[in-house]
Parts: structure tokens; sequence; C-alpha cells
């Protein structure tokens, strides 16, 4: 019985060892996430954001909006049936589109917290980049009661003419913080513009002027384009390298290397556009420089014409427009032109050709060979001017197609090029460009809410508004 | 031992009658066919009285017979009874043989512990160990096919050492881990199947880790099927455990076993899509050299003879050559135009693309075990060595070697100790598939009929004269230049691709039993399972998808730490009562750590697999670790009345590192279990026709725990990637993006706890006449409450996902097994057995989501709908008007749809199996086959093929009749016209499928209808068959001093019978995921014929 006692007493006490498992959870491991930081500061999160903005500018989205556009062409699988306006509510997501808004947001809170202004106003201008990309593409969007889980899980749709008139005093809010005398200095998380809060300011201005278009709101948006980007110099631009997966252009992803020869130039009317501006009446403009800048032929396919991933605009280590000097300037053009004040609009599109001449366009510059981009002249555009060939009636009509020519042109792959196509149809008086459809009657007029907001959000609207719905402003 | 002690003391319990009316004394010796040497403890009967004894340690036995007596019975456990007749004889030799039934008389229980099945109310499947082994299957999980009811196992891919899928019930989880626990000899194990660095866009078949163990060391498995079987693991038992038992040293007295099993396998694809062979490369119905399409001339039109090279530097189209290694070269050729469409495409040959890279593939497979022991100590060692090439020319391979020594010891007659250690080491290089222009399954299939991929690399001379060698040569690159890819060569591909797993793993258990008293005993059990894997991932230069080139290892780290004491004491209260008590503390602790390098455009693209060949702008890092740590108190007692009634009762209260900051800190997981053997009411008892019968009642709570870290909202270096995977993304790692970092889009949550399924089942056992026909039925219905769930958010609220516990599933089903022995004595015998299955789940909600669409989901979008099935597909299909009609446009065609519907269901009716043993003498047949009948395919494959023109309905000429017809973009074909297509009435009269339907609505590449891709996967297979003969006679033992020699031929997957137009569907391109029935040129399955040889002396 002795023996047995003790055979007892070690095996209690092993159960009774092994029962103290309370402090077995005090370990690093479990105590905190040992892969992740629980806060950054502001200027971290900043650059991180900045590259978020970098993306939706370079997406699948742009290059939908493209391929509506007419600029570019579906050839093959996915983009072939966006090419023919095959789309679903599966085809669209927002999971990085809001979400890098809210992290602008954060960027805002962060700063406050700090008492910064300079940082919040960046913060600002990032979140109206976002969010105006949101309602264009898809019109009503949640705005009002976005980035506050907690007390609105499921936000409100607002109505898009909202969302445009709350996005002006977001970049009003902006140019007053930015305009701060001092703030806290975010030059090396800066990498598009080094934390030169001048211009910041230029760009949110640059950005009223868009959305004032849009709006049809002529008058403001000179008056913001005024104080909008000043000079190629100042162009936001997202800078690239040569490391896949980590900072190539994604249009050079997308065409030479993810995707080659799924998209492309054949069939598209850009390139026809471009082609009837060389060696025809108008003597005046070449775009042949440009022309081989843009497209080369015969990179995924004997004969087709693709993008030049070689040696021009989609290059691994191009630099992608987010807003720039041109869009600035060809802004203040068509409103002017729209508001009927030729010679202002002329000098804005001069200054536009001038930049082209010296060969910039996108922090890059073309070959000397076929470019040329002389001043015109508003009798240029009367009847029979030689850059009048559509033979419109009047000077005001040619001045604002040749100034739409040259947005289209400039806005190759950037979603604004679509926001054109649709705005044009409506904004007066009426000058369009004779956009083909790739198939069928109907013409794509906006993005169908992600599937995923129709599975979350009951605030979706109903029925589902198909791509061939207009948005309210278009 | 066990059975030895249980044979004697039943006859001891006989023992009061012996002295009787002898009249003459009978002697001789039991062996047993599978062993040398006499059968110790067989007890002997003289039949129709209770006089009997027990045969010796070497089998011998002497008895005293009476005069009346005719016959005697032979029996012992896990043996075929023998009934010799006597005779006029005084020595009576039997040889026993041993019972497969019979094994399954014990279940071990999730503790690892035996138990009486006849006991026992929760509803177990035991595997003999050698089924699993002789099935071909060169892993363990996949040796499970068809075997047990209620048990789906689907493999990843046809890839030598591919992992698989295995549920149990239903699925029951949405975000932890969805497979079953799997534990060797008491010790939980890693079954991780995981996906990380480039192989995470599905780019490999990847393995699942439990297949390290060699199936010949295996004994026997239980599937724990339901929740009361497996309440004991607490939240880690919602999905099923699984309880391997490896095998043991027997006592033979001192003599050793040696026992060497030698197999070689050949393997082949078993099925693949078809491909046209008519129409070549081009579109519009014009050859065109390097175009991605086969919507090109007809090739029966041309004229035959070598093509016509544009070889003149100074001709049109010129655009230089490339020379092969062979010294051929191959120049542009002129495309077709509308005047000659085959432009200089002359020749007529075509080639069979689903030939291209796939071989027969083989496997040698050599197992050697030492065994023995006394009636002390008991050992076994066992080494085996797998070699298989797959059936990919190259990088395809998987080699295991794995060492096991289980020894064990009675020390004293109240100590035990035993110990099991597996040690395995495995290497496998797998191919790229899938949707990735890597793929050896896109590339390949999406060639056109006549373009050869055999040539493959070469030296590209451009126009102006520059060389470049290494040239990928591909079908979109026929030249060879220099970065111009596109879709990869798959010939190419596998001589230059590849990436390879290397595997060290070793489980250990040590285990001390202590019996103090006869009614107490103390069991410690402690554990390890550790291994590494060391994966490589290469791309060369010119390479699809890395035109640079990409490397990267990646290096992952498991450690399982395991600890069970428990204590049982057992009382009887009187002849009805008796009962057991047992209590124990379990902690268990895991560990895991991954290290990631990658490297992008390699300066010297020949070198080896150094990371330092590249520029350290172009190199990656990360690392990941996680440490779970989880105790747990649990008790089981079992009480048993009037031998009739057997009750268990276990609870499990857990605490687990994973559980919420701000939840309960541990939970409770009770369960019950009643049998009851109606059979020994004496009403029923003796009856002729009922042999036994059993009633099950079982309810059994089980859960799942979070994964670690679920409760932060973190910051994370900002990477953004395209969601449909159209880029490689930016990351801000780059020194042009300042290192800059954003916070999660995933929102912690600080209050997850456990999911929590209870299940009841009720089940019936009986076996009929004599246990000649058993049939065992069961039940279940089961409900998984707070199921964590990543909840989708809607992203206006700056998240994506919000982990919470969220959702609840349903699961009911009916499982049945059957087994007949047809012939059951003579020499001439034949067995029957079946299961057959079925599982209804449904969603019963979503915390207020509509839908969610699983992560690993392909563009069928298989999700949790509420009201539905688990994993339906919620996708698009044409629109329709409120009859459920097609909306036909003006040319009578369907038109896209816009939002998404329910479009099929993954999930089978029901699965059975059917199996069949004649054996006569020492020859055997073995016949298996299965079916899972009613499950929904989405073949992305076929989808996806229609928009190139290569599957094999496109290859047809119509000529259009009197009226023409007119094609979706309405252009009309004129009367007499041939085309390439079909023609088909959608409802509007008959209308033109060709190239512009198949690249447009035609197509799984866009969202116009992903329906018409979902097919019927109903499949049934000749899954196995086997020829065996035993050469054990005695004159063969003696001649050879061997004790026996085994022959088998197996054949695994012969005959598939299915309507399904894509490879075998029982592969997934996401693998072992949640998302099930998918196919997007998933590499494909085999079939095999094994031969092996099993020598023991």
């Amino acid at each position: 019985m002795k023996k047995l006692s003790h055979k007892f007493i070690i095996a209690l006490l092993a159960i009774y060892v092994l029962g103290g498992c309370k402090n077995l959870f005090e370990e690093p491991n479990i105590q905190r996430n040992p892969n992740a930081v629980t806060d950054v500061d502001v200027a971290t999160l900043l650059s991180g954001t900045l590259l978020g903005v970098a993306m939706l500018h370079e997406d699948t989205d742009v290059r939908i909006a493209s391929i509506w556009a007419g600029e570019l062409n579906g050839l093959s699988r996915a983009h072939q049936g966006f090419a023919q306006y095959i789309v679903s509510s599966q085809a669209f997501v927002w999971n990085t589109l809001y979400p890098v808004g809210s992290q602008a947001r954060l960027i805002q809170i962060k700063a406050d917290a700090l008492g910064d202004k300079w940082i919040k106003g960046v913060g600002q201008v990032l979140e109206a980049l976002v969010i105006a990309k949101a309602t264009d593409l898809y019109g009503d969007v949640p705005y009002r009661q976005v980035f506050d889980p907690e007390t609105y899980p499921t936000p409100v749709f607002d109505r898009q003419t909202d969302v445009y008139a709350a996005l002006q005093t977001t970049l009003d809010n902006a140019i007053v913080n930015l305009s701060a005398p001092s703030g806290l200095a975010f030059a090396a998380q800066d990498f598009m513009y080094k934390g030169d809060v001048v211009k910041w300011k230029a760009a949110a201005n640059t950005l009223k002027a868009r959305l004032y278009l849009h709006t049809g709101d002529y008058a403001k948006a000179v008056s913001s384009a005024v104080l909008g980007i000043g000079s190629t110099a100042n162009d936001l631009l997202v800078p690239h390298g040569t490391s896949q997966g980590i900072d190539i252009n994604q249009n050079y992803d997308f065409f030479r290397v993810s995707r080659p020869g799924d998209t492309g130039f054949n069939g598209a009317y850009l390139p026809k556009l471009m082609q009837s501006r060389i060696n025809q009446a108008n003597t005046k403009t070449d775009e042949t420089a440009l022309y081989n800048h843009y497209f080369k032929t015969g990179i995924t396919a004997t004969g087709s014409l693709d993008p030049n991933t070689a040696d021009g605009a989609f290059t691994a280590n191009a630099p992608h427009p987010v807003l720039t000097y041109y869009e600035n300037q060809l802004i203040m053009a068509e409103a002017q032109a729209r508001l009927g004040v030729s010679d202002s609009a002329l000098t804005a599109l001069n200054a536009v050709r001038a930049g082209l001449s010296a060969g910039y366009i996108n922090g890059k510059t073309m070959p000397v060979v076929g470019r040329r981009y002389e001043l015109y002249s508003v009798a240029d555009f009367g009847p029979g001017g030689l850059a009048n060939g559509t033979s419109l009636p009047t000077v005001q009509t040619a001045l604002l197609y040749e100034i739409i020519s040259q947005r289209y042109i400039v806005f190759l792959m950037q979603y604004e090029a679509f926001t054109d196509y649709r705005r044009l149809a409506k904004a007066l008086p009426v000058v369009q460009l004779p956009i083909p459809l790739y198939v069928g009657t109907k013409k794509p007029q906006r993005f169908i809410y992600p599937q995923g907001e129709v599975n979350t959000n009951p605030n979706v609207p109903k029925p589902l508004p198909d791509q061939f719905t207009n948005v309210p402003l278009f | 031992m066990a059975k030895t002690l249980l044979v004697n003391f039943l006859l001891l319990a006989l023992g009061g009658s012996r002295l009787w009316a002898q009249t003459r004394t009978i002697t001789g010796t039991v062996t047993a066919y599978e062993e040398t040497g006499g059968f110790a403890g067989v007890a002997v009967l003289v039949k129709g009285t209770t006089i009997g004894t027990v045969t010796d340690v070497n089998g011998k036995y002497s008895l005293s017979v009476p005069e009346s007596g005719k016959a005697l019975v032979f029996s012992a456990v896990g043996m075929e009874t023998v009934e010799e007749p006597i005779g006029g004889r005084t020595t009576v030799d039997v040889r026993l043989k041993s019972d497969t039934r019979q094994l399954t008389e014990i279940v071990i229980t999730a503790l690892g512990t035996k138990t009486e099945r006849d006991r026992f109310a929760s509803s177990i499947s035991t595997l003999d160990g050698k089924n699993i082994a002789r099935t071909g299957e060169t892993s363990l999980l996949t040796g499970l096919s068809g075997k047990a009811s209620g048990v789906l196992v689907t493999r990843n891919g046809g890839d030598p050492g591919a992992g698989a899928y295995i549920q149990i019930r239903g699925q029951n989880t949405i975000n932890g881990n969805a497979q079953p626990l799997f534990i060797v000899d008491g010790m939980p194990v890693s079954n991780a199947s995981d996906n990380i660095g480039t192989a995470a866009g599905n780019g490999i078949v990847q393995q699942s880790r439990i297949n390290d163990i060699n199936p010949e060391d295996i004994e026997r498995m239980e599937v724990l099927k339901g929740a009361s079987a497996a309440a004991l693991w607490g939240t880690r038992a919602a999905n099923g455990v699984i309880v391997i038992t490896t095998k043991k040293g027997r006592n033979t007295d001192g003599k050793v076993n040696i026992s060497f099993k030698s197999a070689v396998s050949f393997d082949r694809v078993n099925k693949m899509p078809p491909l046209q062979r008519s129409y070549g490369q081009g579109s519009g119905g014009l050859y065109n050299q390097g175009q991605r399409n086969s919507f090109g001339d007809r090739i029966a039109d041309r004229t035959g003879g070598s093509d016509t090279f544009i070889t003149n530097p100074t001709a049109p189209g010129y655009q230089g050559f490339v020379t092969f290694p062979d010294g051929t070269q191959r120049y542009a050729i002129a495309p077709g135009t509308a005047a000659n469409p085959h432009g200089g495409k002359n020749s007529r040959e075509t080639f069979n693309h689903t030939r291209d890279v796939f071989q027969t593939g083989h496997f040698t497979d050599n197992n050697l075990s030492i065994s023995g022991g006394n009636d002390r100590t008991t050992f076994l060692l066992s080494y085996s060595n797998l070699n298989q090439e797959g059936i990919v020319k190259a990088f395809s391979n998987y080699r295991r070697n794995t060492a096991r020594i289980n020894v064990a010891s009675q020390f004293t007659d109240w100590l035990r100790v035993s110990a099991n250690v597996g040690y395995t080491n495995m290497f496998s290089s797998r191919i790229q598939q899938g949707d990735n222009v890597d793929g050896i399954m896109l590339s390949g299939l999406r060639t056109p009929p006549d373009y050869d991929n055999s040539y493959y690399t070469g030296t590209y001379t451009n126009p102006a004269g520059q060389v470049f060698p290494n040239a990928h040569v591909s079908y979109r690159n026929p030249l060879g230049r220099d970065l111009s890819t596109i879709y990869s060569n798959p010939t190419w591909n596998i001589n230059n691709n590849r990436n390879t797993t290397d595997v060290d793993r070793i489980i250990g258990t040590l285990e001390l039993d202590i019996t103090p008293t006869p009614w107490l005993s103390v069991t410690g059990r402690t554990g390890i399972d550790n291994y590494t894997d060391n994966r490589l991932e290469r791309f060369a230069r010119n390479s699809a998808r890395y035109l640079t080139g990409y490397l990267s290892k990646n290096w992952i780290t498991e450690k399982q730490f395991n600890t069970d004491v428990f204590a049982t004491a057992s009382k009887t209260f009187s002849n009805d009562f008796g009962g057991s008590l047992l209590v124990g503390v379990n902690y268990n602790s895991r560990s895991r750590a991954t290290l990631q390098n990658a490297i992008t455009n390699l300066i010297v693209p020949t070198a080896p697999d150094i990371l330092t060949n590249a520029l350290n702008s172009n190199l990656t890092a990360g690392n990941y670790n996680s440490l779970i740590r989880t105790y747990a108190y649990y008790a089981q007692a079992d009480v048993q009345a009037y031998n009739q009634l057997f009750l268990t009762l276990t609870g499990r209260n857990e605490s687990a590192s994973t559980f919420g900051a701000r939840t309960n800190s541990s939970f409770f997981f009770p369960s019950a279990a009643l049998a009851w053997q109606f059979s020994k009411l004496p009403v029923l008892e003796g009856g002729s026709l009922l042999s036994f019968g059993k009633l099950r009642l079982t309810w059994g709570q089980v859960g799942i725990q979070p994964q670690p870290y679920q409760n932060f909202t973190t910051f994370g270096p900002a990477n953004y990637s395209d969601f449909f995977g159209f880029t490689s993304g930016l990351s801000a790692a780059s020194a042009l993006y300042s290192g800059g970092y954003v916070r999660s889009t995933t929102a912690g949550n600080d209050f997850l706890r456990p999911e929590r399924k209870t299940e009841a089942e009720v089940g019936v056992d009986l076996r009929f006449l004599n246990n000649r026909f058993s049939l065992s039925a069961t039940a279940y219905t089961n409900n998984t409450k707070d199921v964590i769930l990543s909840l989708n958010v809607p992203n206006e609220t700056g998240f994506t996902i919000r982990n919470s516990n969220a959702a609840e599933l349903d699961n009911k089903g009916l499982e049945l097994d059957a087994g007949a022995d047809l012939i059951p004595t003579g020499a001439f015998r034949w067995n029957l057995s079946a299961n057959f299955s079925l599982n209804r789940s449904n969603v019963v909600s979503l915390a207020g989501a509509s839908a969610y669409t699983l992560p690993d989901s392909y563009m069928q979008n298989s999700s949790l709908i509420p009201g539905q099935p688990f994993g339906i597909f919620y996708s698009t299909d044409f629109q329709k008007d409120e009859t459920g009609r097609y909306i036909l446009d003006a040319n009578g065609f369907p038109q896209g749809g816009t939002g998404n519907e329910i479009i099929g269901n993954p999930n089978p009716n029901w699965r059975g199996g059917l199996g069949s043993t004649f054996s006569y003498k020492g020859l055997s047949l073995y016949v298996l086959f299965d079916r899972v009948s009613g499950n929904d395919f989405f073949n992305g494959t076929r989808g996806s093929m229609y928009a190139f023109g290569v599957h094999g309905d496109q290859g047809n000429t119509v000529v259009t009749p009197a009226g023409g017809l007119k094609d979706v973009n309405g252009n009309l074909i004129p009367a007499g016209t041939a085309f390439q297509g079909q023609i088909k009435d959608f409802g509007a009269g008959p209308v033109a499928i060709n190239q512009a339907w198949w690249q447009g609505r035609g197509t799984a590449s866009n969202s116009a209808s992903y329906k018409q891709f979902v097919e019927d996967a109903s499949v049934s297979r000749l899954r196995e068959i086997t020829l065996s003969y035993s050469l054990r006679s005695p004159g063969f033992r003696r001649f050879t001093h061997l004790s026996s020699v085994d022959f088998s031929l197996t054949g695994r997957n012969l005959v598939l019978w299915t309507n399904y137009t894509g490879t075998d569907p029982e592969v997934n391109i996401s693998g072992a995921g949640l998302s099930r029935g998918q196919d997007w040129f998933t590499n494909p399955n085999t079939k095999s014929v094994l031969f092996s040889v099993r020598i023991a002396y």
C-alpha cells in the first residue's frame, strides 16, 4: 500500500503541475501580434496612402474606362469582354478605392491630434481624389457617412451633385490648411511633391477646376484653374521603377508582362484621331512623335498596334499622371471656350501646345521627329481655318472640337477621358468626337456597383443600374 | 498480449466444468497465415460443450475430448473462427486467417484508448492500414477515397505528392482550418496545405502535410465523424478527428520478423479536355503566325508540304529567324489574306497538345520492416523509400524517405513505457498550373493545333543581325524574340521553371502508463511534431510571367508540442452495473514561422538559385510568426448497465490564446453518447436472424478556435495589388515610395470566441444470420453557431473585412454502411461491402449580409447565402425575363447578365462506394467502385478555351443553310458559306455560333454568363481493382525459409464514367480550400497500374 500511495502522489502531482496553466499565455507572441505594428506616425501613413492613390490611377478601372472611351481596345480574354461592354456587378470592386480614402481620412485625424495643418491638407486632397473617382465612375456614392464604421456600418448613398458639392468643400478646407504658415515637414515621405505645400495647393485647385468643369460651373472652373498647376514641372506624377511587383508602371506591367496583347490599339478610335492630325490640312500640327510615343507596332504579335512599352509612354519606369499642367490648361481652355472667351481659351490651349512642342508629356520627353505644335490663332478656327477640319459653323465650336480632341489625346490611360466621353454628350454647346461603339448601339455610361456592396450594404440603389444607365451628372 | 489475456480470462471463467467424461486426448499446433511460429492464446473448444483450453506460447494445445465430441472450434480475437472435424485423428493442426471484419470489433477513441465497438455509440469508421497501402496512392489522404461513408476526399491535382481536401459530414467552418484534426499515436499533427509566395496565386498544386506519413506504417485509422466521439479535442474537433495508429511490434518470443515490400507503379493522365484539330492559328478564317487564336484557316484545305518562310531580309514581313538546337531554322510566315487564307502556311500537320508535356510517370516504393518482441518488450523498425517521377516530363517528382521506430516495454507489472517516433524526409518538384500564363495546361491547351510545341528554345537573330541566345519559342512568339514570350511554351516551361519543396519532419510520442492498482491507470503522453519546409520557386528569364526572371525561397517551420495526462478509474458495482471515470489535462502549443525572400531581374540568368543574383532594389523579404497555446481539463465517465446500456459522458473545459481579450477565457464542450444493445433483450437473444442489434444516440459540442491575432487592427507596409490579378501591383518597399505604411483593411475584434458546433446523431448497428450480413446506419444533424467569418463589410466604412462570430451553419445527413459475406466459408469466398452517404448543408445566417463570397473562389463565386447550401455558385447568367427565359436580342442571342444569381451547387446529392472481395485460397480479387452524384462543377477551362478556338467542339465546319444566319454581332452569314462553328437556336430561330460569339458572350473570360460553364460532375469510377496472390504453403516455406511471399497487381482509377467534359473532376484549382468544384486549367488527375511484392521472413 505504501508503494501505491507514492504512485498516487506522483500521478496527482503531474496533474497539478500541468494544472498551473494560467501564465502560459504571458508570452510576447501571444500578448501582441508579432507580425505587425498597431500604429504609425502620420508622415509614414501619408506615403502609404499616396501609393494607394497612385494605384487607383493605374488600375483595372482606368483600363476599362479607357476602353469604354474608345482610346484602348480589348482584344483577348476579360478585356475583350470589356470592349463588348460585357460587365456585371462582379467586374468591379471598391476594396482599394474606399479604404484608400479612409487612410486619407485617418491622416487628417492623426494630423489634427498633432495640430498639424499641412499634412491634414494633403490628406484632404487625397480624400477628394479618391471620392472624385468614385462619383465620376459610379454616380451616387457614399460620402457623408463614410469611414465611421461604429456610427455608420452601412453608409447611405449620396446624390452625385451632393458629393460634388461636398468635394468642393473638402478641397476648400484643404487649401486653407495648406495655406497655414507652418506645418510638419514631410518631404522625405511625400514621393510626389517632396513636401511642397505650394504645389499641393495648386493641385487642389486643379482638382477643383476639374470638378467644376464636370458640373458645368465654367466660371468657377476658370477661377480655380488660374490657381491650379502652373507648369509641367509641377505635374502630380507617380514615379516608377523597374522592379516587377514593386514599382513598375502598372500599365507597362499590364501591357507587357501580365496581359500582353489582351488590349491594344487596333480598332480603337485614338490612333485614328491622331492619324487624322498627321500630314493633314492642319499644317500646324504633326502628331507623329506623340503617336510613336504612345504606340508601337508588332510588340505582341505581327502587325499589332501595341502600347509603346519599348521606348515610349508605357515603359516600366514611365511616370503616371494624376493631375497635370496640361489638364489644368485644357480645363481652362474648355471652360473659357464655353463661356465664349475664345482668346483666353486659345491662350490656354496654346500653352499645352507649347509644352508638347517642347516634347514634354507626363514626365517624359518624346522625340523631335514628327513633333509639330505651332501656336494656333483664332483665325485657324474660322470656317475653312486649318484647325477647323470638320467645318464647324462657329469659332467656338471649332475651338471646342480642337480642345476636346487635345483632351482626348492627352488623357490616354486616365479615367478623365471616359468622363469626357459621357460629359460632352450633355455639355453645351454639344461638341463631341465621333467615337464609334465597339459593338451594339448602347453607349456605356457608368460602372456597376460592386457585388460586394450589394451583398453587404442594403443602401445600394435598387434596382441595380446597369452599365448603360446614365449617372445623374452626365 | 491483450487478446491472449482476454481469451485466457474467458476460459478461466468457464474452467469449472472441465472435469467431465474424458476419453481421449487430442493435441495439435495452431499457426496463423501471416505469422511464423505457433499462435499463442487461441481458444480451443469442443463444439457444443464448454470443454476447452488455450494454446501455449508455441501454439500447442492438448485437450481431453469426450466420446461425443465431433469437432473442435478454434477462435482468437482478430482471426476467423475455424471449425475442424476431429474424425479419427489424435492430432489436429489448424492455420488461422486474420479476419478483417473482426478488426473493427474494437475502436480507438479520441484519446487513443481502445474500446469495444459494440459498446460504442458514436459513429466511427475504421480503415485497415493494409487497405490504404494497397490502393496504389502514394499519399495517405487519397488512399481514403471511397472507403468510408460520410468522408469525401478530393485531390488537389494530379501532380506527384499533391495534397488533398478531406471533408467529413459537410463544411462546418469558413475562416478557420476546415480540415479534420489528425492524431497520430495520440499526438495531434499538422496537415498544413498552404500556399505562400508566388504559389498563392494557385500556381502550384500544394501538398498536404499528413501525407508525410508512410501509408505502410499505418496499422489502422479511425475516422471520428460525430461530435460526441471527437468532443475531447474541443476547439480543434469541429471538422472531425482522424486517429491514426501506427504499426507496433508483437510478441514473437524473440523471433525477428522481417518484411520487405516493393512496389512499382505506372501512372498516366486519366482524362483530358477535348481539343479541335481542324482549324489553324489565326483569326477570322485567316492563318496568322503568332496570333493568339485558333480561328484561322481550315487546315485540311492547305496545300501540304513545308511552310513558306520569309527568308529574304529585304522582303516585307521579314522578322529575323530562330535557330533551333537541331540546326533547323524558323522564319516568319506570311499571314493569310482573303484571297489566300493560308498565307505561307502549307503544312497540314497537327499536334496533340494534351500530350506535349505528359508522359507515363512511375514510382517505386520500397518498405522494409523489422519487428518482434517478447512478453515484456516489443519493437518495430521500418524504413521506406518512395521515388516517383510524375506524369509531367520534367520537374515533376516526389521522393519520400521515412523511418520509424516504435518500442514498448512493460518494465514492471505497474509501469509500461512506449515511444513511437517517425522521421520523414520529402523532396518534391511540381510544375506551374492553373490561371497562370506559365501553367502547363493553360499554355498547352491554348496552343493552336498546327503549332509544334516541341521546338521550345533556340537562338534568335533579329532583322538587325543581333543574336539572342536562350530564346523562349512559343506559339505567340514563334521566332523567340527576347522578352516577348506572352504565353509560355509548356515544353520550355517544364525545362526551365521549377518549384521544389523539401521537408524534414519528426513526429514522436513518449507514453508512460502506470497501473498502481487493477482499477486505476494513469497515462502520461507527450509528443512533438516539428517540420521545416524549404520551398523554392524559380521562373527563368524569358518566362511568360517574369520576363526578367524570378527566384523566391520560402522557409516554413511548424512546431507542435502536446501533452496529455489522464487517469482512469474503473469499478464494477454489481453484475449489472459498472463504470469508469477518466480525468485529464491537455496542454498544446503550436508555433509557426515563415521567412520569404524573392528577387526579380536576375543579373546572371543561368546562375544557381542564389538570392544575391539581383540588385538590392529587386529583392523583397518577409516573415511571419505565430504562437497558439491551448490548455484544457477534461473528464469522461462511462457507465454500463445490464451489459446492454452503455453511456459515455465527456466534458472539456478549454482556454486558448486565440480567444479575444474581451471574451470569456475558457469554454466548455460537453458530449453524451448512449448505446443500447437491444439484441440482448431476452426476447431477441439467441434469435437466428438477428445476431446483433444496437441503437445509438449521441449529442456533443465541439468548436473551432479563431485564427491567431484576429483581435488586433494593425498597420503594415503599403502593398497594392490588382484585385483581378491583371497586374503585379505596387509595394512601398521600393525606395521610390519611401516605405509607407497603411492601416489594415481588416478590422480586429476583441470579442472573438470559438465557434461552437452541436451535433446529435441517432444510429443503429445490425448484424444478421450469425454476423454474415451487417448494416450500420447513422443520421445526424449538426449546427455551428458563432462561425467566425471574415465578414465583408461595406468598403466605404474604410474596412473590407471584420472578423466576427457572424454566421450559423447547419448540416444534416445520413450514412449507411453494409457488409455481406455472400460466400462465407470454404475455399472460395465472396464478401461485399458498401457505403452510402448524403449530406445537406444550409447556411442559416450571415449576420445581416445577404451573401458572402468565399475568398478562394473563382468567378463562379462559391458563396454563402442564407437559406442555401454551403458554397453555392452565385454568379452571372444571361438576362432572363420573369418566367426565367432568356431575353434575346434582335439577332436572336441571349445577352450578358449584370447581376448575380444562383447558378450551381457543388455539393453532391449523395456518394457511395461498393467493394467486392473474391478469394480462392491464396488468390484474391478486390474491386472498389464509387460514385459521387449530383454535384456541379465550374468548367472554367472550357469557358476559357472557347475564347481561343481550341476546344473540341469548335472544330466543326458548318455550311450556312438557306436564308443565311446571323452571328452575335448581327452580321449575316450568307447561305452556302462555310464557317468554323455551330448552329444553335436560343429560341428565336437558328443563329451562328462562331468566333464572334466565343470571344464575346460565349466565353468564361467575361461575365456574360458563367452559368453556361457549370456542368454536372457526377462521376462513377472503378477506383481500385486489386488481384493478389499469397504464397505460404508449408512446402514453399520449407524450401525458401521465408514465411510468405505476396504478390499484388492494382489498377487505380482505371475507368471513369462521367458526362463532365473536362478533366477528371476529382480535382480543384484552389486546392484544399473551401471553394469546391472549380477548374481553371488545373493539372489533370491520373490513373495507375501498380505491382507489388511483399516478402516476409
